[in-house]
C-alpha cells in the first residue's frame, strides 16, 4: 500500500511539472570497500569468528560495495532572482560480501531561492530497510538469530539567509522516523533534530569553511508498548559537531580537495538497572572524512572519497563498553555524468 | 496560475503524507494481575473455583482465594499418631472435591492423602498411597467414596489403582481395590517423569530419555494398553493431553506437539522452542504457556497446533508450572503464585 502510495504522489508531482525549462540530471556509478560492515567491535570479531550465525548472511567481516544512483533537477518557474524548482535522487546499494546490506535510498527536495544564499527548502529522504546485523529476538527466543533492519524517513525545513560578505547561515528543523521491521519494532524512534549551520568563503574564496551543530532527541516508544522482555527505554539525546572545509580553486590538477570532521555525543536516559546495555550509556562517534574530486571534463567527474570513524563508548559495565565501541574505514570512488533534457 | 496551485496542493499532500507508519508486531503481552507470596517456592497447584491449594515448596501447603488474593489455609505440616510433621518440600498437589480430599506428594516420594473440607483448621492426614519416586500423579473421582489414580513412578513405570475408603482400627484410610491386592504396574524401560491422562480414552507419561508413551484406556480405572513409544530429542519431562494429541516438555530440546496417531505410527510430531528449556506445558483455548524454569514463561499460538507460533517469552522469575483458571494463567514460580493475564 505505501508504494501504491509513494507511486501515486510521484504521478501526481511529475504531471504538474511544467515543459519550459531544462531537466537536469546526473547519473552515478561508484564502487567502495568498507572494512566493518557488521561494526563489530574487537570483542565481537573474535567472537564472530567462531559463530558464523552472527554475521547473517556475510562471509567476511568486509565487504566491496557498489551503488548506482540518479539524481535530477528541475526548475518550475523563476522570475529575475526568484526560482522555484525540485531535485531528488534515487540510489541503489549492494554489498558484495554481504547480501542482507542491499537497499536503496532517495530524496526529493522542493527549493524556493530569492537571492544568492537565500532559500527556504523542504527536503524529504527515505533509506529502505538498511541492514544493520543480525540479533536475538529476546522478545520470542533466547538465542536464535533474525536479521535487524531499519528503514529511515526524513524531512526537513531550512532556511538559509546571507549574513554579510561571503558569510551565510542555515538554520534547519526536522523530524526523523527510524522505525524497524519485524521483529524489532521494539527499536523504533521519532527522532526530532534541528541544525544550525554557518558557512564562510575563506581567502580570496578559494574554498569553503563550514560549523554545523545539530541537536536531537530520540523518543523510544518501547516502554509504552506491552510489558515484554525487550521494552526497554532506548530514547537519547544527541548533539553534533560538523565542521567540513573544502578548498575548489587555486589547487593543481584538482577541481576540488575536502576534509570534514564530525563527532556526535549520544547519551541515552535509560536508568534501569535490569537494563545494563543502555542504562547510563553514551557513545562519543568520531567521523573524519577526506575527499578529492576531479572534473575530468565539463560532465564527468570522479570523486575519491575515504572515511575513518571511530566509536568510543561509555558505560558503568565494562562488557558493554566493549560490545559498543567499534572503528571502521571506508573508501570510495563516484563517478559521475552530468547530463540535461532540453528539447522543449 | 493553476499550476501554481497544483504545485501548492502537490506539496502538501507531500508533506502530510512524508511521514511512514512503523511496522507492528503481532505478539502477545501480559500483565500481572497479583503475586501471592507463598513464602515457599509455589511448586504446583491445583483449583477448585477460585480457591487455589498450593504446594508452597518447604513452606508446605497453603489454600488462597484467587479473587481476594488472600491466604485462607497455611499448613506447615501435619499430625500423624499425635506427632506433628513438617512438610519438607512439597512439590506436587491435586485435589478430590467429592470425596474433599488432598493428594499432595513431596520430591521423589510417595503420595500422602489428606482430608480437608474448607473452613479447617488443620489438614487431617489419612494415609499414603503408590510408592517412593513417584514423579507426578493425576487423580480422578466420579463417584463419592472412589477415585482412580494414575502416576508416573521413576523407577517402578506406570502405576495406577482405584481406591475405596475402608474402615481401620476406626480410622477411614483409601485402599486399592483394583488391580486386586496392590497397585497395578507396567513397566517401561523409560524412566517416568510425568503424567496426564484424560481419564476416559488416553494416559501419556513422558519416560524421559526414551521419549513419550501413550497408553489407551478404556475406561477410568481400566487396565491402560500400550499404545507406542514416540521418541523425543533431550529428555521428556512432562506431557500435557489435548484431545487427539499431547505436548510433551523435553527440557533443553524444547517442545513436542504429538498427534496421537503418531504413535502407530502414521502422524509427524511438530518440534518447537528448540532454543528453549522448557519444564512445562499448559494448554488452553490455542494458547500454550511454557515454563521455562530461569527464564520464565513463554506463550505460543497453537491455534494451529502443528504450527505453533511464538508470541513472547516473559521473564517473570524462576518458573515451575503453571496452570489456566478461567482465562487467567496462574504460574508457580520462586517468587510465588503469580496471576497474569494474556493480551492476545
Amino acid at each position: 500500500m505505501s508504494y501504491q502510495k509513494n507511486i501515486i504522489f510521484s504521478i501526481l508531482i511529475l504531471s504538474c511539472l511544467p515543459g519550459k525549462t531544462p531537466f537536469e540530471y546526473t547519473i552515478g556509478i561508484t564502487g567502495g570497500y568498507d572494512n566493518n560492515v557488521l561494526r563489530f567491535s574487537d570483542e565481537e570479531f573474535n567472537e564472530a569468528a567462531s559463530d558464523n550465525e552472527l554475521m547473517g548472511g556475510a562471509s567476511t567481516f568486509d565487504s566491496f560495495v557498489t551503488k548506482l544512483g540518479i539524481s535530477g533537477k528541475k526548475s518550475l518557474w523563476n522570475s529575475g532572482k526568484k526560482d522555484l524548482f525540485i531535485n531528488g535522487f534515487f540510489t541503489h546499494a549492494d554489498y558484495r560480501n554481504n547480501p542482507e546490506r542491499k537497499y536503496w535510498s532517495g530524496g526529493l527536495d522542493a527549493n524556493f531561492k530569492w537571492g544568492s544564499y537565500r532559500n527556504i527548502k523542504y527536503s524529504l529522504r527515505h533509506l529502505d530497510s538498511f541492514y544493520l546485523r543480525h540479533y536475538v529476538d529476546r522478545d520470542v527466543s533466547i538465542e536464535s538469530l533474525a536479521p535487524c533492519a531499519f528503514t529511515d524517513r526524513k524531512q526537513t525545513i531550512s532556511l538559509t539567509q546571507k549574513n554579510g560578505r561571503n558569510i551565510w547561515t542555515t538554520f534547519s528543523a526536522g523530524y526523523l522516523q527510524r522505525y524497524y521491521d519485524k521483529p524489532f519494532t521494539e527499536f523504533d524512534l521519532d527522532i526530532n533534530f534541528g541544525r544550525w549551520k554557518i558557512n564562510k568563503k575563506f581567502f580570496k574564496k578559494i574554498g569553503t569553511v563550514s560549523v554545523q551543530y545539530e541537536f536531537a532527541r530520540a523518543v523510544n516508544h518501547s516502554l509504552a508498548l506491552p510489558d515484554r522482555p525487550s521494552s526497554f527505554d532506548r530514547s537519547y539525546d544527541s548533539g553534533e559537531w560538523y565542521i567540513p572545509v573544502k578548498i575548489q580553486k587555486r589547487i593543481p590538477f584538482l577541481t576540488e580537495i575536502g576534509f570534514s570532521w564530525r563527532e556526535e555525543f549520544r547519551v541515552y536516559e535509560a536508568e534501569a538497572a535490569d537494563d545494563p546495555l543502555h542504562a547510563g550509556r553514551s557513545h562519543l562517534d568520531t567521523k573524519y572524512d577526506l575527499w578529492v574530486k576531479k572534473n575530468l571534463s565539463e560532465s564527468v567527474s570522479i570523486l575519491f572519497n575515504s572515511r575513518f570513524r571511530i566509536r568510543d563508548t561509555d558505560s558503568a559495565y565494562v562488557w558493554v563498553k566493549d560490545l559498543k565501541s567499534f572503528k571502521q574505514i571506508q573508501f570510495w570512488c563516484k563517478i559521475e555524468w552530468d547530463l540535461i533534457y532540453d528539447r522543449y | 496560475m493553476t499550476a501554481i496551485k497544483n504545485l501548492i496542493l502537490s506539496f502538501l499532500i507531500l508533506i502530510t503524507s512524508g511521514c511512514i507508519e512503523p511496522n507492528t508486531e503481532e505478539l502477545w503481552s501480559i500483565s500481572v494481575v497479583g503475586i501471592l507470596n507463598t513464602t515457599g517456592f509455589a511448586r504446583d497447584v491445583a483449583f477448585e473455583g477460585n480457591t487455589a491449594f498450593v504446594a508452597a515448596g518447604q513452606s508446605g501447603m497453603q489454600i488462597w482465594d484467587l479473587e481476594n488474593q488472600s491466604r485462607v489455609g497455611d499448613f506447615t505440616g501435619y499430625y500423624e499418631l499425635e506427632t506433628f510433621l513438617e512438610f519438607d518440600d512439597l512439590s506436587l498437589i491435586e485435589i478430590d472435591t467429592i470425596n474433599n480430599l488432598i493428594f499432595s506428594a513431596e520430591s521423589n516420594k510417595d503420595v500422602q492423602i489428606f482430608s480437608y473440607t474448607a473452613g479447617d483448621t488443620d489438614l487431617n492426614y489419612v494415609n499414603t498411597i503408590m510408592s517412593a519416586k513417584t514423579k507426578e500423579f493425576v487423580p480422578f473421582s466420579t463417584d463419592s467414596g472412589r477415585f482412580v489414580m494414575y502416576t508416573a513412578d521413576n523407577d517402578d513405570g506406570l502405576k495406577w489403582s482405584i481406591y475405596e475408603p475402608y474402615i481401620f482400627w476406626g480410622d477411614t484410610v483409601w485402599n486399592p481395590v483394583y488391580p486386586e491386592g496392590s497397585d497395578g504396574e507396567l513397566y517401561t524401560p523409560g524412566k517416568p517423569q510425568g503424567i496426564d491422562s484424560d481419564g476416559e480414552n488416553y494416559i501419556a507419561m513422558a519416560v524421559d530419555q526414551l521419549g513419550v508413551e501413550l497408553y489407551s484406556i478404556d475406561s477410568l480405572g481400566a487396565d491402560p494398553e500400550l499404545l507406542g513409544r514416540v521418541d523425543t530429542e533431550g529428555n521428556a519431562e512432562q506431557v500435557t493431553l489435548t484431545a487427539n494429541a499431547l505436548f510433551a516438555a523435553c527440557d533443553d530440546a524444547g517442545a513436542y506437539f504429538i498427534p496421537t496417531e503418531t504413535f502407530s505410527g502414521s502422524g509427524t510430531a511438530t518440534r518447537f522452542a528448540q532454543d528453549l528449556t522448557v519444564d512445562h506445558i499448559a494448554i488452553h483455548n490455542g494458547i500454550a504457556a511454557l515454563s521455562l524454569g530461569a527464564k520464565g514463561i513463554a506463550l505460543y499460538d497453537i491455534s494451529e497446533p502443528s504450527a505453533p507460533i511464538e508470541k513472547g517469552i516473559f521473564p517473570i522469575g524462576y518458573t515451575y508450572r503453571s496452570k489456566f483458571w478461567g482465562e487467567k494463567l496462574v504460574v508457580c514460580s520462586r517468587e510465588g503464585l503469580q496471576i497474569l493475564t494474556i493480551k492476545q
